[in-house]
């Protein structure tokens, strides 16, 4: 009887530090946004993501673009493309259907821009192994930047589906063939964006 | 003490009785218009006259089967205005998102055809009005022998006739959705039917039946 007794009240006791131990644990990993072998910690580590087939990072391209929060070459088909993380931030917070809508198809399509310059060709909305997934692709000329028709392929996510800011993840090509594969690439680096807790 | 048990199934009967009684007794709000066997409900304020079940609405509802109403504005400031709610089935229970971006993606004059004349996509988005999103569409009757594929509709003369668009569904996630159609003239009258057409998208409601 009395060790029987003293056993019950050593359980809830050994639950209760083992739970602790626990708690605390899980905080010291949340409050630590460090880089791990594997995650490329950007925008002020409040996004995170695995890049595979880095190249080299690039810092000139967030100095010219302000919407730009990190951007490094990828090794993709043999080839160096340039891969970019950009962005945009409203002083509501909005459902990510809401900034998808008006700052990346409406505004784009509809806005001041030259028809001839940016063509909106796709966009949409899948779910794959229980992950929704939002994109765009759409094709751009300019002349001074010397680029002659070529196809974005860009990825929108944000933190809960609900925030000020939305990100884009964007790789770009020269033909219409690559846009499926790129449109993979760029599935495979979404599926691994975390927000770390600060 | 023996009529325990009876007293209290009676009690249970009693409750289901009157719960699924009072299920089928909707309460109609006044003004309200109920459409879809009560499932979809509405308020135009403007005065209007229903076509739904007159000659005109039958022919149409002949026509077009997924127009579920249709009413003709009494009003100068919505000049010409036919409201009317149409109901598309879905494949499968669907979030809102996914069946505004398929509506959206209809009549985009990049996916669109060549033809000389052709219905495009002259504007759409997402409002944000009291803590609720609405969700809209512009199409335009646009002939490219005239003009050329300009999609900011501003730039367009009034002859071309368009037809503005809300779309709900129930919780936003449904295998049905429900769309209120303003066909108007881009002229003066778009802003007043446009913002007519937000009005009504305001009042919508799913009555529960």
């Amino acid at each position: 009887m009395k060790n029987y007794t003293k056993n019950i009240t050593a359980t809830p006791f050994k639950v209760l530090l083992a739970l602790a131990l626990i708690s605390v644990l899980a905080n010291t990993c949340k409050n630590t946004p460090g880089k791990s072998n594997n995650l490329i910690y950007a925008d002020s580590n409040r996004v995170a993501f695995e890049l595979p087939d880095l190249i080299s990072e690039d810092n000139e391209l967030k100095e010219i673009n302000p919407y730009v929060v990190y951007a490094a070459y990828i090794k993709f088909n043999n080839d160096k493309r340039l891969f970019t993380l950009s962005k945009f931030s409203t002083d509501e917070e909005h459902i990510i259907e809401f900034d998808f809508v008006t700052l990346l198809l409406k505004d784009f399509t509809f806005g001041d821009i030259e028809v001839d310059a940016y063509a909106l060709k796709d966009f949409g909305i899948y779910e794959k192994e229980g992950k929704e997934y939002r994109y765009k692709v759409s094709t751009i000329s300019d002349s001074i930047l010397q680029i002659d028709n070529a196809w974005l392929v860009s990825y929108y996510f944000m933190k809960n589906n609900k925030s000020k800011n939305l990100y884009e993840m964007k790789l770009m090509c020269s033909d219409v063939e690559s846009v499926e594969p790129l449109k993979a690439k760029l599935e495979g680096i979404v599926k691994t964006v975390e927000f770390p807790e600060k | 003490m023996k009529n325990i048990p009876l007293l209290f199934f009676t009690s249970i009967l009693l409750l289901i009785i009157c719960n699924s009684s009072c299920k089928k007794t909707l309460v109609k709000e006044e003004g309200y218009i109920y459409t879809d066997s009560n499932r979809f409900a509405f308020s135009i304020p403007v005065p209007f006259e229903d076509y739904t079940n007159n000659e005109l609405g039958y022919m149409v509802r002949k026509a077009n089967p997924d127009i579920i109403f249709m009413a003709g504005i009494k009003e100068d400031t919505a000049k010409n205005g036919l409201v009317s709610v149409l109901k598309y089935p879905l494949k499968k229970k669907t979030k809102i998102e996914y069946a505004f971006y398929d509506e959206l993606k209809k009549n985009m004059n990049y996916i669109g055809g060549h033809s000389i004349e052709q219905t495009i996509t002259i504007d759409f988005g997402l409002l944000y009005e009291d803590n609720k999103y609405y969700r809209s569409k512009v199409t335009g009757y646009i002939d490219n022998s005239i003009a050329r594929t300009d999609t900011n509709f501003k730039k367009f003369n009034n002859l071309y006739v368009c037809n503005i668009y809300f779309y709900f569904m129930k919780n936003d996630f449904d295998d049905n959705i429900y769309v209120l159609k303003i066909p108007t003239l881009l002229d003066e009258n778009f802003d007043k039917n446009f913002a007519l057409a937000k009005k009504i998208a305001k009042t919508v409601k799913f009555p529960e039946i």
